[in-house]
């Protein structure tokens, strides 16, 4: 017989579509056409995902960050701070750290949008002497994979092609920047493994993940996203735990015209992917783990008042600097011109219509009528909470409805933490609506201090 | 059971209810009889509050989830014990003489919190406590997570406290309501209205739903699929049947409402920096540039955007948010739109090169005179359901683009200034209503070519 240790589907090619009801009906004989569709339809919903997870670039600004000197780099010396003219070429810089939850059976792709990288900088060794570098811009994805097993970090990276002009300047006529964009992609970013052996792709076919969102040298990146693609779900063939996919065998299989929980005389031993039991196993699993990213911030500004250049931080290169507070009464994290949520303030728009889930949403029992909805979800974020007189701690506060809210406390006096809480959020009952207006804000909680927010990630996530 | 009560009666007859008592008056006579499913009449303790005992109060020994409810009149002055689960103080909901909400769980306090914005008169207010098993417990101590939460009715001013605690240890006996005893101890010095508990951990938003506001279901040119049944291994229709015709049918439908679920939107942006854009910030500028086939509208870099498109998503809901506003003097126009479009436009003239397919895009128009004069105002703008260009191969280039007094006929262009705040790209596929209708990309008057 077959080896049935593992089952696999692969999700590379799938359309979603719809399963017909009918054959299904109560009091019918099991049988294999109309239940193999069904099966089939649960292998595609997964593939269906395109989710963006996490994104980074010029965010509104009319420039970029990148020096742009019409005058000969020369050698630079330079002490305190130790920061030359042009980016250190050696040196990695995160321009923003991302959590989040993979679909299952997805990898991560990026794409990036951007004008030839400017000059750089180098550290001759010869006690804080700087020599120009050229032109040069690299950029990276580097994921650290916790699933089942810890996979990482792994770095993906593309190197971009640097300005053929004098200083390796970007162009400065009207129009110029757009008649000079560049597109790059990193493909296939997944974990070691992943498509090579069965046992390791099973850890990592539902996983979490960190992503970090790095350059080197003089980059000009315009926008850059990571998004998911359907790879390959990989699950081992046992009904010990849920199922995302159903891995359905396009083999007609003779089945039994009783209700049952694997065939009596399967392809195989162990074969656990036929009858009901697995069906409603997975259909069950999918209603609770599939759903949007919700939405994803980083601090990083190409504004030169708030970025150094060489360093993105003074005390950590691979920390972008945050946005901070010190105010006591609430103000916004993305927007810092708000204080106060409301539906007509800007936001993030909170996309979950076609992911709510009936205990929270049904429209006969629970939010009546259909008029509001909500979705479960993981709030992730970083942030530093100084205590200078009297503070008590730093609030950020994710606020959705005039209802709904989540607050995140930062208790770890000068110290960077990572803080994360379940909760829910109002969300738009269908995708041209208003409802579900996410606005982050924040405030130090009495006293005097400072609250600093690096980044945050909000996954949909069904923690009941 | 009076299953008919459940399905038929509005807000809070719900199917996990299992005390449900009201009276518009707040008279406890009133209070007592219970409309919920048990239909277990309470008993009038003397002077003010409630009791009850027996296998009646074992039903509030919940093993789940729990929301203990009430609509209340509240001032500086009230107090009084609220919900109090036997002698014991297996679980205890008050409001103190420093009319502080303060739970107790195990006769052990986990929550003192200052109830906010009291008047000396009374007034309306909907106070609920909400708990669910802690999905982030670190060991006992923290097992559950909880909610009060307390809206004044009168105002809409909202307070939610988070807290977590042990789980119950419950110990049998009576459980009172608006007072300590039988002989109504330190009971609740305000009229009680409403008071409901449900075997579910409701949402505010649910609660606000039932019990203060009524919401009107937004209009929607999308198809939407409703949340699937609450599919579960143990959910069968009686576990004899589990494996029965009626589940598979079951997981079918939740299979057809799994295809969109993870679509998420293209564009969900707050810009980092918004700089105040004026009529001539373009001049010479290399980020500026004319939107392709317009001689006007003009595209900023920082604004571009680019994004997958999910499968059988055939339209995308576009807007963005606004700020405009004028140094001095009369007012200005500004027209904004949004494009989507199949390539990044590159090139003066939008020809296609070699190898290049020609640039397919659509856009939607607004204009406004608006003068938002604080730096905290602005409005939600150019809000419009847009086709997905048929070229764009899996990927689509969104980007905003504006111009001053678009019809030249204005004299303060220069006092003008605009900024972008936040632009959102929201996939849907039409249901047939309105610009979401149709599968040809030439339906209504705002798309551009």
């Amino acid at each position: 017989m077959a080896d049935t240790e593992y089952k696999a589907v692969d999700l590379s090619e799938l359309d979603p579509f719809s399963p017909v009801l009918g054959p299904l009906a109560p009091n019918t004989l099991m049988r294999w056409a109309p239940t193999l569709d069904v099966m089939q339809a649960q292998d595609t919903a997964v593939a269906g995902s395109r989710r963006i997870v996490a994104w980074v670039g010029m965010n509104g600004l009319t420039q970029i960050r990148q020096p742009n000197s019409t005058t000969e780099p020369v050698d630079e010396v330079r002490v305190s701070p130790a920061i030359p003219t042009y980016p250190n070429i050696d040196q990695w810089r995160t321009k923003g750290e991302f959590r989040v939850r993979v679909t299952p059976g997805c990898m991560l792709h990026a794409r990036c949008i951007y004008m030839p990288s400017g000059m750089t900088h180098r550290d001759t060794g010869a006690g804080n002497v700087w020599e120009p570098a050229g032109g040069f811009g690299q950029i990276r994805v580097r994921v650290t994979w916790n699933g089942d097993i810890v996979a990482g970090p792994n770095q993906f990276t593309a190197l971009l092609e640097p300005s053929p002009l004098q200083y390796a300047q970007a162009a400065g006529e009207f129009a110029a920047h757009w008649n000079d964009l560049r597109e790059v992609e990193i493909p296939n970013i997944r974990p070691p493994g992943f498509d090579t052996g069965a046992e390791t792709s099973e850890h990592h076919a539902d996983t979490e993940a960190e992503v970090l969102l790095q350059v080197r040298g003089g980059v000009r990146d315009v926008v850059w996203i990571v998004w998911e693609v359907p790879r390959a779900y990989v699950f081992d063939n046992d009904d010990a735990g849920p199922h995302a996919v159903h891995a359905a065998s396009a083999v007609e299989v003779q089945q039994s015209p009783v209700p049952q929980t694997s065939p009596a005389d399967g392809a195989s031993y162990e074969e656990n992917r036929f009858g009901t039991y697995a069906l409603i196993d997975t259909a069950s699993h999918q209603d609770s783990r599939l759903g949007p990213r919700i939405a994803e911030w980083s601090s990083w500004t190409e504004d030169a008042n708030d970025q150094p250049i060489a360093d993105n931080n003074p005390t950590d290169p691979m920390v972008q600097e945050p946005v901070s507070t010190s105010s006591t009464t609430f103000v916004g994290v993305a927007d810092p011109d708000i204080t106060e949520w409301s539906v007509d303030s800007p936001g993030f728009a909170v996309a979950g219509a076609h992911a709510l889930r009936h205990h929270l949403n049904d429209s006969g029992l629970v939010v009546v009528g259909g008029v509001r909805a909500l979705v479960p979800v993981r709030v992730w974020c970083r942030g530093r909470w100084t205590d200078t007189a009297g503070s008590a701690m730093g609030i950020v506060r994710f606020q959705t409805s005039e209802y709904e809210w989540i607050e995140l406390e930062f208790t770890d006096d000068g110290n960077a933490e990572e803080v994360e809480r379940f909760g829910y959020m109002a969300s738009q009952v269908a995708p041209d609506d208003d409802n579900g207006l996410l606005i982050p804000l924040m405030r130090v909680d009495a006293g005097t201090g400072l609250l600093e927010v690096f980044e945050w990630s909000v996954d949909w996530y069904d923690a009941r | 059971m009076p299953l008919r009560l459940q399905s038929t009666a509005p807000q809070g007859h719900k199917q996990g209810t299992i005390a449900l008592t009201s009276s518009s008056s707040g008279l406890w006579s009133e209070l007592v009889t219970d409309a919920s499913q048990f239909f277990a009449d309470y008993t009038e303790s003397t002077g003010a509050g409630m009791f009850q005992g027996g296998t009646a109060s074992g039903r509030h020994e919940f093993a789940g989830e729990w929301t203990i409810g009430f609509v209340l009149d509240i001032r500086t002055a009230s107090q009084g014990y609220l919900y109090r689960h036997t002698t014991a103080d297996s679980l205890l909901l008050e409001i103190d003489s420093s009319q502080r909400i303060r739970c107790e769980v195990n006769n052990t306090e986990v929550l003192l919190e200052p109830i906010a914005g009291l008047d000396a008169l009374t007034e309306e207010h909907v106070l609920a406590w909400a708990s669910r098993a802690n999905p982030a417990t670190t060991g006992a101590s923290d097992a559950r997570e909880s909610w009060i939460y307390i809206v004044n009715v009168d105002d809409f001013f909202v307070q939610r406290f988070r807290f977590t605690h042990a789980e119950v240890s419950w110990t049998a006996g009576t459980h009172y309501v608006g007072c300590a005893s039988a002989a109504g101890a330190l009971a609740y010095n305000e009229p009680i209205f409403e008071y409901f508990v449900d075997q579910r951990c409701q949402t505010l938003t649910e609660i606000a739903n039932d019990w203060i506001e009524s919401w009107t279901a937004p209009a929607t040119e999308a198809e939407v699929e409703r949340p699937p049944l609450p599919l579960a291994r143990g959910s069968g229709i009686a576990e004899p049947d589990e494996f029965f015709g009626p589940v598979a049918h079951w997981a079918s439908r939740v299979a057809s409402h799994m295809k969109r679920r993870t679509w998420t939107p293209l564009v969900n942006r707050v810009f980092r920096s918004q700089p105040e854009i004026r009529d001539i910030s373009h001049v010479g500028h290399p980020a500026f540039r004319f939107a392709p086939g317009s001689s006007q509208y003009i595209m900023m870099l920082g604004w571009l955007q680019v994004a997958p498109v999910p499968p059988g998503a055939d339209r995308v809901r576009v807007k963005m948010h606004t700020r405009q506003f004028l140094l001095s003097g009369s007012a200005v126009t500004v027209g904004i739109r949004i494009y989507v479009m199949s390539r990044r436009p590159s090139g003066e003239f939008e020809l296609a090169g070699e190898g290049q397919a020609p640039l397919e895009k659509y856009f939607t128009t607004e204009e406004s005179s608006r003068n938002d004069t604080a730096s905290g105002q602005g409005a939600w703008v150019a809000s419009d359901i847009l086709p997905i260009p048929a070229n764009s191969d899996g990927l689509i280039y969104v980007c905003p683009a504006y111009v001053f007094d678009p019809d030249d006929d204005e004299v303060n262009d220069l006092n003008a200034r605009l900024q972008v705040r936040a632009l959102h790209v929201i996939p849907m596929r039409g249901n047939g209503n309105g610009d979401g209708g149709g599968t040809i990309p030439f339906g209504g008057g705002a798309l551009g070519g």
